[in-house]
């Protein structure tokens, strides 16, 4: 229920033709999340957390703020299966003197300055032309996605023994100035490019 | 006894000196003990939170993302360390993440997160550590270490303690039993120097001096102490002999000063005897005339006849005439006890040619025969000598009823007979002058008593005489320390034997 009153806040910068199919979109999705979600949401919480630790385990390049106290924002484009437990996890946290936030997009052409960039799995046809449209210096990309890494993406959440687990390509993060710390890539599967996917 | 001395000093220095090595020993390894025991314990706890902060690193991830085999893999490491015997890691909510080893039950961790750092709790040191990244807490570390390592370790170090205290103790007995010898050594020589010095009273005995420290000082005192008692005792000794020997030289001269006053007292018994021998002899032969003179003066006085009174008073004047010798003779002998006179040389050929002159008229009245040989020269008190010849000639003249042949001989006695002799000392050389005649003589029981003063055997009318003239020659002979006697057979005639010093 907090779910679809969460949607409606990035819905006042939709276009008003758009809007009602949006909306209803909306709402059968979320129907359908909230259906699907329901056992789910466990899950995400989890991941929401994991979001959140990433910005622990990146080093993230200085020229990624405007300015030392601006805010370390993590993105949500299309569809947002967290509801408020990512709202709930980052409330009041820091990075340095960066004020940690969530952004939610609907449009890849949205995004402008955003550390942490979450694409659900709704973006899944567009995928890889949103990954081509991003601003890509210093912004982390995460997704649900099966292929996110082969299409150049550089952490993707998947499941194995009921665990969340996580595959990341560090050649993609290193390709943006960005380093994820090995004791990350430690406890997650290394993307590899030769080795074709499960 | 020596023993029993000997193991007291040195068993004293040895129980010094092995207390004091013991003590020692002991302090050492008591301070390295804990020394070593809080050391290990901190640099432990050094260690363990070190080996913590590793841990609590690597296991940031695997906290953050909920991988439970990387953060049991993680722990799993700790393997490495022995004595770590568990470990756990808990979530950001205290829960139970993962652990080690993996066998071990949830029961047996702390059920959540309790305190910071590390503590020891019986042989176990544990603590907690905050696992975090970049300052964000995402978990917390536990570890339990047992100290078994340490108390094994400690009871190594114990064991070498030991064994090191055994071999220091027995290399210390026996070094301590050669280097106390040192000390105890001359200590023992002195007090036996003294034991022998007061067993056997022997100060001549000295304590061998081993050293120059302060035992050496004390022995030279020692020694010197003994030497001047030596000096002193045999000081001592030869003055005691000295005194000794004083007593026997003035017992000696008492004993002689006793022996002159027995003879002294002899001659003084004897010469009282003489006097009281004397007094009554006096007394009766000098009454003898004086009563004659009394009578015959009376009988004068009565009668009236002058023919009858002249003879009267011729025996009157007869007896005065006898009374007047008779006090002359006592006179004579009374000045013979006087010793006054000095002993000279006396030729006694010279001598009784003198008194033979002075007797020519009797001689040649009685027409007597003297054979002489040559005499010898004596010492002796030349008047004393003529009284003596005078008396004896006198005396053969008188007692003679037939033609006197007189003979008078000399010799000087040998050693031998001297000894044999009685009332001769053995020490001197005597010369014997025998006078022999061939008078009336008597009989050899009177022998003694003709020499008594006014003992007279033959009567006066017969034999005139004072009776005194006998007596003098013996005074005379005993004054020159010789002795006279008398052979003598009735008829036959009498010969005087004088032995005089030669």
């Amino acid at each position: 229920m907090s779910n679809s009153q969460k949607h409606m806040t990035p819905v006042h910068f939709a276009k008003p033709a758009k809007s009602v199919a949006c909306w209803l979109l909306c709402f059968f999705m979320g129907m359908q999340l909230l259906q699907a979600q329901t056992p789910a949401s466990k899950e995400y919480k989890v991941k929401a957390v994991f979001i959140y630790n990433f910005i622990q385990f990146v080093d993230w390049p200085q020229n990624s703020f405007a300015s030392e106290t601006s805010p370390f924002i993590i993105g949500i484009l299309g569809d947002d299966p967290f509801g408020t437990a990512i709202d709930e996890v980052v409330a009041g946290e820091k990075f340095d003197r960066h004020p940690v936030i969530v952004q939610r997009y609907h449009d890849v052409k949205e995004i402008k300055n955003c550390q942490i960039l979450y694409l659900s799995s709704g973006e899944a046809e567009h995928l890889r032309e949103d990954l081509a449209v991003l601003p890509g210096t210093g912004m982390l990309t995460v997704s649900d996605n099966n292929n996110f890494a082969r299409m150049g993406g550089m952490i993707r959440f998947f499941t194995q023994n009921n665990k969340i687990r996580l595959q990341i390509n560090p050649d993609a993060a290193r390709a943006v100035n960005l380093i994820i710390s090995s004791k990350l890539l430690r406890v997650s599967e290394i993307y590899d490019p030769n080795k074709p996917q499960q | 006894m020596k023993q029993v001395k000997d193991q007291r000093i040195q068993s004293k220095l040895m129980r010094v000196i092995l207390v004091i090595c013991g003590i020692v020993l002991f302090l050492t390894y008591a301070s390295y003990f804990i020394y070593e025991f809080f050391t290990f314990r901190e640099t432990t706890k050094t260690q363990l939170t070190t080996l913590g902060k590793i841990v609590a690193t690597n296991s940031t991830a695997a906290l953050a993302f909920d991988n439970h085999e990387d953060a049991n893999e993680i722990l799993g490491a700790l393997k490495a360390e022995s004595s770590i015997v568990a470990a756990s890691l808990y979530d950001k909510n205290g829960k139970l993440f993962a652990k080690y080893p993996l066998s071990i039950t949830a029961e047996t961790l702390p059920a959540s997160p309790q305190w910071e750092g590390y503590q020891t709790a019986g042989f176990y040191l544990q603590g907690f550590q905050t696992v975090a990244q970049n300052g964000k807490q995402l978990g917390t570390l536990y570890i339990k270490y047992d100290m078994g390592v340490l108390y094994s370790r400690l009871r190594l170090y114990g064991l070498i303690a030991f064994l090191m205290m055994a071999l220091s103790f027995s290399v210390a007995y026996f070094l301590s039993r050669r280097l106390q010898r040192s000390i105890s050594e001359p200590i023992l020589k002195l007090a036996d120097t003294a034991r022998i010095v007061s067993e056997h009273h022997d100060y001549s005995v000295r304590a061998i001096k081993t050293s120059a420290d302060e035992l050496g000082v004390l022995t030279d005192a020692f020694n010197h102490m003994l030497t001047q008692i030596e000096v002193q005792n045999s000081e001592i000794t030869s003055f005691s002999q000295k005194l000794e020997q004083k007593v026997k030289e003035r017992t000696i001269e008492l004993e002689n000063a006793n022996g002159e006053l027995e003879i002294v007292n002899d001659k003084l018994v004897r010469s009282n005897s003489d006097l009281e021998q004397f007094a009554y002899v006096a007394s009766h032969d000098l009454q003898e005339p004086l009563r004659k003179i009394q009578i015959f003066t009376e009988l004068a006085e009565k009668s009236k006849n002058t023919e009858e009174s002249k003879n009267y008073f011729e025996k009157i004047h007869a007896s005065a005439k006898r009374m007047t010798d008779l006090i002359k003779a006592v006179l004579n002998y009374s000045r013979l006890s006087k010793t006054g006179d000095q002993f000279e040389e006396i030729d006694l050929n010279k001598t009784l040619k003198n008194v033979q002159t002075d007797f020519e008229l009797l001689i040649a009245e009685k027409n007597a025969v003297i054979k002489t040989d040559e005499l010898p020269v004596i010492e002796g008190i030349p008047l004393q000598i003529n009284q003596l010849f005078m008396n004896l000639l006198n005396n053969s003249l008188k007692f003679s009823d037939k033609l006197p042949v007189i003979t008078i001989t000399s010799r000087l006695l040998s050693e031998n007979e001297v000894r044999q002799h009685e009332f001769l000392s053995a020490s001197i050389r005597y010369v014997e002058i025998v006078f022999s005649d061939n008078g009336i003589g008597f009989e050899q029981q009177y022998a003694e008593q003709i020499f008594t003063i006014f003992q007279r055997l033959h009567d006066k009318k017969n034999y005139e005489g004072t009776g005194i003239g006998l007596a003098l020659c013996k005074k005379i002979v005993e004054n020159h320390h010789g002795f006279i006697n008398v052979e003598s057979e009735l008829g036959k005639g009498s010969a005087f034997h004088i032995y005089l010093p030669a």
